[in-house]
């Protein structure tokens, strides 16, 4: 039985090792802020932070780092922030770069092993089935391999007997 | 599960975010004086850059001199699997069974004093709620880091454990904001205000399966039950707001009232 452990009572603990970043996968996009410093998609009205009304200001477009564009929301109550694509399947691994992996643990018959990515492009959220053996559909549309499909906030995803939903408090456009 | 590492698990304390408890015998190896330790066992694999950085996460913590932070002693893993072990306090948490108004305050002050010290220290909680909340001499201790994003990058809930305490949550965090200490200020404010009313701020969740819990809290704004003195609904008012206290302020304020 082989184990490997660090005691974490100081005095005991090793020296703190210098922190870890994880790669930060977040783009930088065109936006512009709200009256209150908030980076917001120069399409809607309201800022989506504070909810202050952009329409009467002067907005000056530049570059910044992308928010989160909301969250994918699992049908087993799992949720995960939409601020980096993510490769969706029975083993995502090895499609993992610039995207994270999340993977599917049960109710998995006839999901593939790279399934599906969601990608994020400038303040829009889209689909691309990886050439699935049984598809990627939303509602009665199966989507065409390899082809992004832009999706709304609300539109459910549905691979074999799995969902997800892509859900955002993001309003409509200006 | 029998054990993990050199732990002989004595019975299962309960579940949570990413992980399950259990009561365990102390192994020699660990050098403090108790008989007793509580493990975390966390769901999900474990490979070298997640023991790394979780162990990491938690050496900051244990490094927190603070009486109101349960004390983590181990964190190691074996075939994949990530555990640590920390102070065992039999009281159980807030979230075991009712209390009374001013044990649920002086609890809130000292877990609010223990985020306050975690703050200062750099470190966002990320998971204050009651079951997190640990009963102890009167007052109480705050336990268990969220640790769940280091072995999922980008999950916010990791659909285990009871899905209701996504409540304890600030809806930002939910909706992608990275970590951030009026986060937890959110929680402490919530944690008491559930406390105090038995009522959530989104109202009666129960029966309700996950899902519907998740859309309903991103699609409802939080609001107060009734029947709270002024001074508290004000508080907690204010830590659901734009422009919060911090904990410490949190703490005081409290304190203050009691």
């Amino acid at each position: 039985m082989t184990f490997e452990a660090h005691l974490l009572i100081p005095g005991y603990a090793p020296p703190l090792a210098p922190a870890e970043e994880t790669a930060d996968l977040r783009s930088f996009v065109e936006g512009v802020n709200c009256k209150n410093g908030h980076f917001n998609d120069p399409a809607v009205i309201y800022c989506q932070r504070c909810g202050i009304s952009m329409a009467q200001q002067t907005l000056v477009p530049h570059r910044g780092l992308r928010p989160s564009l909301g969250v994918l929301l699992f049908d087993d109550s799992a949720t995960y922030r939409l601020d980096a694509d993510y490769v969706i399947g029975r083993e995502p691994r090895e499609l993992g770069a610039g995207a994270r992996a999340i993977r599917l643990t049960y109710g998995v018959g006839g999901v593939s092993r790279q399934h599906v990515r969601v990608s994020l492009t400038g303040w829009t959220v889209s689909v691309i089935d990886l050439g699935s053996s049984n598809g990627t559909w939303i509602g009665e549309q199966r989507l065409e391999p390899g082809v992004p499909m832009v999706v709304a906030p609300g539109t459910r995803i549905e691979i074999a007997r799995r969902w997800f939903r892509y859900e955002s408090h993001r309003s409509g456009g200006r | 599960m029998q054990g993990i590492a050199d732990y002989e698990f004595i019975k299962q304390l309960g579940s949570g975010n990413h992980g399950y408890f259990y009561l365990a015998r102390r192994p020699a190896r660990v050098p403090v004086d108790v008989e007793f330790v509580a493990v975390k066992v966390m769901a999900g694999e474990s490979s070298g850059t997640t023991f790394r950085r979780a162990t990491r996460e938690l050496t900051a913590f244990a490094a927190v001199r603070s009486p109101y932070l349960v004390a983590p002693y181990d964190a190691g893993q074996q075939d994949g699997i990530f555990y640590y072990s920390m102070e065992y306090l039999p009281d159980g948490s807030l979230a075991d069974r009712p209390a009374p108004p001013e044990v649920v305050i002086r609890a809130l002050i000292d877990a609010a004093r223990a985020t306050a010290d975690l703050h200062d220290a750099g470190i966002v909680h990320r998971d204050i709620k009651p079951g997190n909340i640990l009963l102890h001499g009167g007052g109480a201790k705050l336990s268990d880091l969220g640790l769940a994003q280091i072995f999922t990058e980008g999950v916010t809930i990791t659909g285990m454990g009871d899905i209701g305490s996504v409540q304890f949550m600030d809806p930002a965090m939910l909706m992608g904001e990275s970590a951030h200490p009026d986060h937890d200020v959110w929680s402490l404010a919530a944690t008491l205000h559930h406390q105090l009313t038995r009522a959530g701020l989104y109202g009666d969740m129960s029966g309700k399966d996950g899902l519907l819990i998740l859309r309903h809290i991103l699609g409802t704004l939080p609001c107060l039950a009734p029947g709270l003195p002024t001074l508290v609904h004000e508080l907690i008012a204010e830590c659901l707001g734009p422009h919060r206290p911090t904990a410490s302020d949190f703490a005081n304020r409290l304190a203050a009232l009691a």
